[in-house]
């Protein structure tokens, strides 16, 4: 989901702005020296996944992976989606520079909140950690949809019909995120739960014969 | 050092690279005095019933509104007046649900209408005599003609997506800004240790 330059009105480019940049620093602060392959790697997929189309309807819907990386990285995800959507919108001509603080608003802020709302769940691991992965791939991309409809309502058709249109056309990518972050999620949870923050787990024995597995 | 020559690179690029909107295409030209505006996605697929508002580059001024067809495309007819002043058009299409792209047609695509029947007239009246105005307008709307495909083809060739080497690069600058980001790190852990 990137809105294009031109559509948003100052004020609210300006709050999505200021939202990104105190995310991103925040995220920032919290990146760890040994997670910054873990978190490259994932914004790289973040960078690719907009390239891959799910046709649909009048348009066509990209990948996001948003909660992938929400559920993965936690507040690194901010910096993560800054990044690859400032090169998406370089590169690609994705959505745009002035409207990069709003879409980087819109993508990070349900990642992180699945997370969050996700964590114990994750922890519990097993098949509560593998249904969580499918609730934050596809509850992620749902946000993004909302957030990006309500950014709308202001400017465009209103936000019921926006919501409406957003949110229906994602309904596809929703499935497909929610599977794609199941499978990934599940699989982390079992052999590398430290990359799901996860951390204390790994000192138990029982947890390195399953990542020996 | 190296963290300050990327920032100048990309404040650089930031102000070099035009942006424009996402999966969102348009192109715009003129013929006679019909502007014709096109909108589609950057899969192929068209902007279905995209609104489409056309104002004067120079003043601001609206000149018309109107809605694409099914297949995203509109035509509409530019008054007279406003092809005399010979402005600069600005074309805003908008697909809705964030999707919105911008394009400018220059003011000389345009030509006011010329009394074609009047043009024709004349040369049935006065046989090989006619006048060289009317040759020369029935030759450009030939010519406009022929070259319709082509235009379509150079436009879609234009509106190719991202190539391997964008998104190859695109991943690169991403393990770069993580090598910077090491490297600042490395330093900081490097500094703490060294003040120990």
């Amino acid at each position: 989901m990137h809105i294009s330059e031109g559509v948003l009105s100052v004020p609210i480019l300006l709050a999505g702005g200021g939202v990104s940049l105190a995310g991103a620093w925040l995220g920032l602060k919290r990146l760890d020296y040994d997670h910054l392959i873990t978190a490259a790697t994932l914004a790289s997929a973040f960078f690719v996944g907009s390239l891959i189309h799910v046709p649909l309807g009048p348009s066509s819907v990209h990948l996001l992976l948003n909660g992938l990386l929400g559920l993965i990285l936690g507040w690194v995800a901010f910096p993560c989606i800054l990044v690859a959507l400032l090169l998406q919108a370089l590169l690609f001509q994705f959505g745009g520079i002035t409207v990069l603080g709003v879409n980087t608003m819109n993508v990070a802020v349900p990642a992180i909140l699945c997370r969050y709302l996700l964590y114990s769940q994750l922890k519990a691991g097993g098949k509560r950690a593998t249904v969580a992965g499918f609730i934050g791939g596809a509850g992620a991309v749902l946000g993004t949809a909302i957030m990006a409809a309500l950014s709308l309502a202001f400017t465009d058709d209103g936000f019921l019909d926006t919501a409406k249109l957003v949110v229906v056309a994602h309904i596809p990518v929703m499935i497909i995120e929610g599977f794609v972050t199941m499978f990934a999620v599940g699989y982390l949870a079992k052999t590398h739960p430290s990359l799901l923050g996860l951390g204390n787990e790994l000192h138990k024995p029982e947890h390195k014969e399953a990542a020996s597995c | 050092m190296l963290m300050r020559g990327v920032l100048t690179a990309l404040c650089i690029m930031l102000f070099a690279i035009p942006a424009s909107a996402h999966k969102i295409i348009l192109n715009a030209w003129g013929e006679g005095d019909t502007l014709i505006t096109e909108t589609g996605f950057s899969d192929g697929s068209a902007g279905k019933e995209s609104k489409i508002t056309v104002t004067d580059a120079t003043t601001g001024a609206e000149v018309l509104t109107g809605v694409a067809d099914e297949n995203g495309l509109f035509e509409a007819q530019i008054p007279a007046e406003v092809i005399v002043q010979g402005h600069d058009l600005q074309v805003v299409t908008n697909a809705g649900a964030g999707h919105q792209a911008k394009a400018t047609v220059s003011g000389d695509e345009f030509s006011p209408p010329v009394e074609s029947p009047a043009a024709e007239k004349n040369l049935s009246e006065q046989g090989a005599t006619a006048s060289s105005d009317a040759v020369k307008v029935m030759v450009k709307q030939a010519v406009r003609e022929e070259i319709k495909p082509l235009r379509r083809e150079i436009m879609t060739m234009a509106d190719k997506g991202p190539s391997l080497s964008t998104i190859l690069g695109g991943i690169g600058y991403i393990f770069g800004l993580a090598g910077v980001a090491a490297l600042v790190g490395a330093r900081r852990r490097h500094n703490e240790t060294a003040h120990k």
